[in-house]
């Protein structure tokens, strides 16, 4: 089933937390909504499963309106046949794992023999076979995710919602449930829409995500276009761009664009032409994307690469994968690097060269 | 078109419900509010219909007479010095109890709660048998012990004393759930800071817990004040005068001055009011309990050789508040009359008599009380807290309009003294030209409003616990809200609507203040029996029933026990 938002728009008091937002989901895609706290992103989903009743617009659930202010349409949340997984959890503690999941079944009147076949099938597809009778309050917090995934699949739902469901879980869990849950979604094709801060989890789920602030749309796009190309720098610090630094366009050359950081009158190059910007520009850089090596001391900088700069370590700190740096080029320029190589000899104190590539330098209008 | 009918439609039944909810707490709670306000005003009763009546201010220009001013007097002192019994023997069992080593740690719990739910009435006949006049039973073995003093209950102190003892549990619940809900990692950085246990107590969890003991110490404090069952049993005969007991004296002695008691009544309703606003503005914003930790154990702080001194201090309460009442109740049951001679005979059985029961279980106006009380505290139990149910979950899940002012209807009988709401009542149902007035459904009806704030705020708060996501999730998966309510939310609530149930049971039969302005021939409740009992000056019939009373009291706090837990 499709979904689509048309000017939605959500009041409370004076502020707005959907300030007239258009969406359109296609069938079986997989969107993510993704911002901060009080983005409007979960008040958006509120809307969809019409347990928030919005000011104006129009939603649509597979061609059937479900909200439209000026027909005055307004589907009971219990008519719009939504599959819904809360953060939290929502399990009826006094029911048992198939009370609480035949539920939606009992509601539509189905027959109890049906209602045994689909509630034991769908507890074997989310992996909780033999827990039928287990007191809900037993459940541990994964399970009880589960629960709750089984309880909005069973109704075969024309869309699923979920509210942060991976954010009270602890970290393994939470990677393992994760892709569990895009396992599942990509094999019964359900159009979803998945609410999240966690910029990590919307990249690894979403088809397509839609970053939200303020109660406006700032971006939609696919994952990996979202995470190489954020359109402002806003949405950059969000998806994991630490280094963000103020810059002015110097000149172009072809298809680049030499930029000076305001703080070292440093320039570097950007691929691409300079962004519109009416604050100014920002230039950003992933730290994984910075290739860091150890020089010596006393070196000429004279004959370094191009995008190179030349600092302090001022932090090495080993968290696994990677070696984490952060650099002072400069009293108001501290950098931060990812090195893959965990081994290099990297101490504090040592002075070492960064090196971004064009490719990599990404100009952003400043926020 | 179609769709601006249903929009329409809609809109209708989204006023009907809170205008239904309205209309019904109106005639509860505000025009009996209403009717001792406008007869404070005028000359003559309310519908006694002998002429038209006059404004005037005659009324309240009354207040200002030597008798009223000496009834506020002692309303002042017997209030203070009650207030004061009360935080002493309350946050110190409090404190004792939460956070520190004392002996037998559940009869302390056990102490603090239980006299809540000793009838004031009952504990009043039982110390007037104690200490009131030369053969109470304390006098007289003080006598025998040759101690030179005589109790007198029957006096402004003795009546604090008891109001001190009996609301000794509100300071204890309020202070006891504050202190073991105070985060221990506040107090216990305290201490890694260098905090001596001394400075800790007075500069982290004194100030923690100061909104729960001024509120307590308020709210006891109103309660004092408005007091009623204590001054007319013990005070009353005396001719000792607080102001219910003016308002009710105005009221019962002939002629009648229903516009005069109307007058104290609002002067009296005016000082609660004050009261209970200042009680608020205090601990608005200030209740620190909310900062709660995971539950985590409290450091106890040992009290080493003062730890069987301080378990005495609260036996020393128990048997005050319950040992000696009870003691009382089985003498003046078990006797054929009321004098004892010395210490020895109060324990010889061959001077015991089983008669006053024979002659109490033969008397068919102690059935008929009871069967009243139990009509009565059933009836509330039941369409009473479905009445709070439904205006707590509109005001708490719904967003229909005008819900908020439903709460503060719902609470405003904590403003308004339990006499004052009952003279209103009277008037109201007088006039209403059904048959009610009379029966015991006039006083079911104003039960029903008394006991609203207590029976929401059971609900209220355990409803709070509830998610609203359980709920919604039920909505999600395809359940209307009528659905929902009865597969969800009511059997989530089945501990808040069972407490509530109880208490409500229990304060329906410990009732005497409504009743005693409502009751009629055929209305009398088991509160009422005692009373007239002691009125016929029928001290042994009054102190059986008193005992069998209790006993009923006894077994449905013991059989509710286990929900009520969570209300207390």
């Amino acid at each position: 089933m499709t979904i689509e938002i048309k000017n939605l728009r959500k009041t409370y008091g004076d502020t707005a937390a959907i300030a007239g937002i258009n969406i359109d989901i296609a069938e079986g895609e997989m969107l993510v909504l993704l911002g901060p706290s009080g983005c409007g992103k979960t008040t958006t989903m509120r809307c969809i499963a019409g347990l928030e009743s919005p000011d104006t617009g129009h939603i649509a659930i597979g061609g059937r309106i479900v909200y439209d202010h000026a027909q005055g349409i307004n589907v009971p949340t219990n008519q719009r046949k939504v599959g819904m997984v809360f953060q939290s959890y929502a399990i009826w503690p006094h029911m048992t794992v198939f009370q609480n999941v035949s539920f939606p079944l009992e509601m539509a009147n189905v027959s109890k023999s049906e209602i045994k076949r689909r509630v034991t099938d769908i507890l074997k597809l989310v992996g909780l076979s033999g827990f039928d009778d287990r007191g809900a309050s037993y459940l541990s917090g994964g399970q009880m995710q589960r629960v709750a995934l089984a309880r909005s699949l069973v109704m075969q739902p024309s869309i699923l919602l979920f509210d942060e469901p991976l954010s009270n879980l602890d970290a393994r869990l939470r990677d393992h449930l994760r892709v569990q849950l895009r396992e599942l979604q990509t094999q019964l094709k359900i159009t979803s829409v998945y609410v999240t801060h966690d910029q990590k989890e919307a990249l690894a789920l979403a088809d397509k995500i839609v970053v939200m602030q303020f109660g406006h749309v700032m971006q939609e796009d696919d994952p990996v276009t979202l995470y190489h190309r954020p359109r402002t720098s806003t949405i950059a610090d969000f998806l994991g761009y630490s280094n963000i630094f103020d810059a002015t366009v110097t000149s172009r050359e072809g298809n680049s664009t030499i930029v000076t950081l305001a703080a070292n009158g440093q320039k570097m190059r950007a691929e691409g032409p300079p962004p519109e910007g009416a604050a100014g520009i920002v230039a950003c850089a992933r730290p994984d994307d910075i290739e860091i090596r150890k020089i010596d001391a006393n070196a000429s900088t004279a004959d370094l690469p191009e995008n190179t700069l030349v600092g302090d370590v001022l932090l090495a700190s080993f968290i696994g994968s990677h070696m984490q740096y952060r650099i002072k080029v400069h009293d108001n320029l501290i950098w931060e690097a990812l090195a893959r190589d965990v081994t290099a000899d990297i101490r504090i104190g040592t002075r070492v060269a960064l090196t971004v590539v064009p490719r990599n330098m990404l100009l952003l209008p400043k926020e | 078109m179609q769709f601006t009918h249903t929009a329409l439609g809609r809109n209708l039944v989204r006023i009907s419900v809170p205008a239904l909810l309205y209309a019904i707490l109106a005639i509860l709670i505000i025009v009996p509010c209403c009717m001792v306000l406008y007869t404070s005003f005028v000359d003559v009763a309310p519908f006694s219909a002998s002429r038209a009546p006059n404004f005037t201010l005659a009324n309240f220009a009354a207040l200002w007479r030597p008798e009223n001013a000496r009834a506020l007097t002692n309303t002042l002192i017997m209030s203070v010095i009650g207030t004061a019994i009360s935080m002493i023997f309350g946050c110190g069992m409090a404190w004792l109890a939460a956070r520190s080593d004392i002996p037998w740690k559940p009869f302390i719990h056990l102490a603090g709660i239980m006299p809540i739910f000793v009838s004031q009435l009952i504990a009043a006949v039982a110390w007037a048998l104690l200490a009131s006049g030369k053969s109470a039973y304390l006098n007289m073995i003080l006598r025998q012990l040759g101690i030179p003093l005589e109790l007198e209950i029957e006096s402004i102190g003795g009546m604090a004393f008891l109001l001190g003892l009996y609301f000794t549990p509100f300071p204890y619940i309020f202070l006891y759930s504050a202190l073991t809900l105070v985060n221990p990692d506040m107090e216990e950085s305290a201490a890694v800071h260098g905090g001596t246990t001394r400075r800790i107590l007075g500069k982290i969890t004194f100030p923690l817990v100061k909104p729960a003991i001024i509120g307590s110490m308020l709210l006891i404090f109103v309660f004092m004040v408005e007091d009623f069952p204590i001054p007319q049993i013990l005070g009353f005969p005396a001719g000792i005068e607080t102001l219910s007991i003016r308002i009710y004296s105005l009221m019962s002695t002939a002629p009648a001055n229903p516009n005069q008691a109307s007058a104290v009544a609002v002067f009296l309703t005016a000082i609660v009011c004050c009261l209970v606003f200042t009680q608020r503005a205090i601990l608005k914003g200030r209740d620190y309990r909310t900062l709660t930790g995971k539950g985590a154990q409290a450091r106890m702080i040992p009290l080493g050789k003062l730890r069987w001194f301080a378990a005495a201090f609260v036996l020393l309460y128990f048997i005050l508040a319950v040992g000696l009442p009870l003691f009382a109740l089985i003498q003046g049951a078990f006797r054929p009359n009321l004098f004892i001679r010395d210490l020895a005979s109060l324990f010889d059985i061959t001077q015991m008599t089983t008669k006053n029961f024979v002659n109490i279980l033969n008397d068919r106006a102690v059935y008929a009380g009871l069967l009243n009380s139990l009509i009565a505290g059933g009836t509330v139990a039941v369409f009473g807290v479905g009445l709070y149910f439904i205006v707590c979950y509109v005001v708490n899940r719904t967003d229909l309009p005008g819900r908020q002012g439903l709460e503060y209807i719902a609470m405003l009988p904590l403003a308004v003294p339990g006499l004052v709401m009952a003279l209103g009542i009277l008037w109201t149902w007088v006039a209403v030209p059904l048959p009610i007035y009379g029966t015991i459904l006039v006083i079911i009806v104003s039960f029903i409003g008394k006991f609203m704030p207590a029976g929401y705020r059971v609900i209220s708060a355990s409803m709070h616990q509830i998610h609203d996501d359980l709920e919604h999730a039920a909505l999600v998966s395809g359940a209307s809200r009528a659905q929902m309510v009865r597969r969800i939310t009511l059997p989530l609530l089945r501990g808040g609507v069972v407490s509530a149930m109880f208490l409500m049971i229990i304060f329906g039969l410990r009732e005497l203040t409504s009743s005693l302005f409502l009751y009629t021939a055929n209305s009398r409740v088991l509160s009422i029996v005692v009373f007239e009992k002691l009125d016929d000056g029928s001290w042994s019939g009054a102190a059986t029933v008193s005992l069998l009373y209790t006993l009923l009291l006894a077994i449905l706090a013991l059989v509710g026990r286990k929900y009520m837990r969570a209300a207390l």
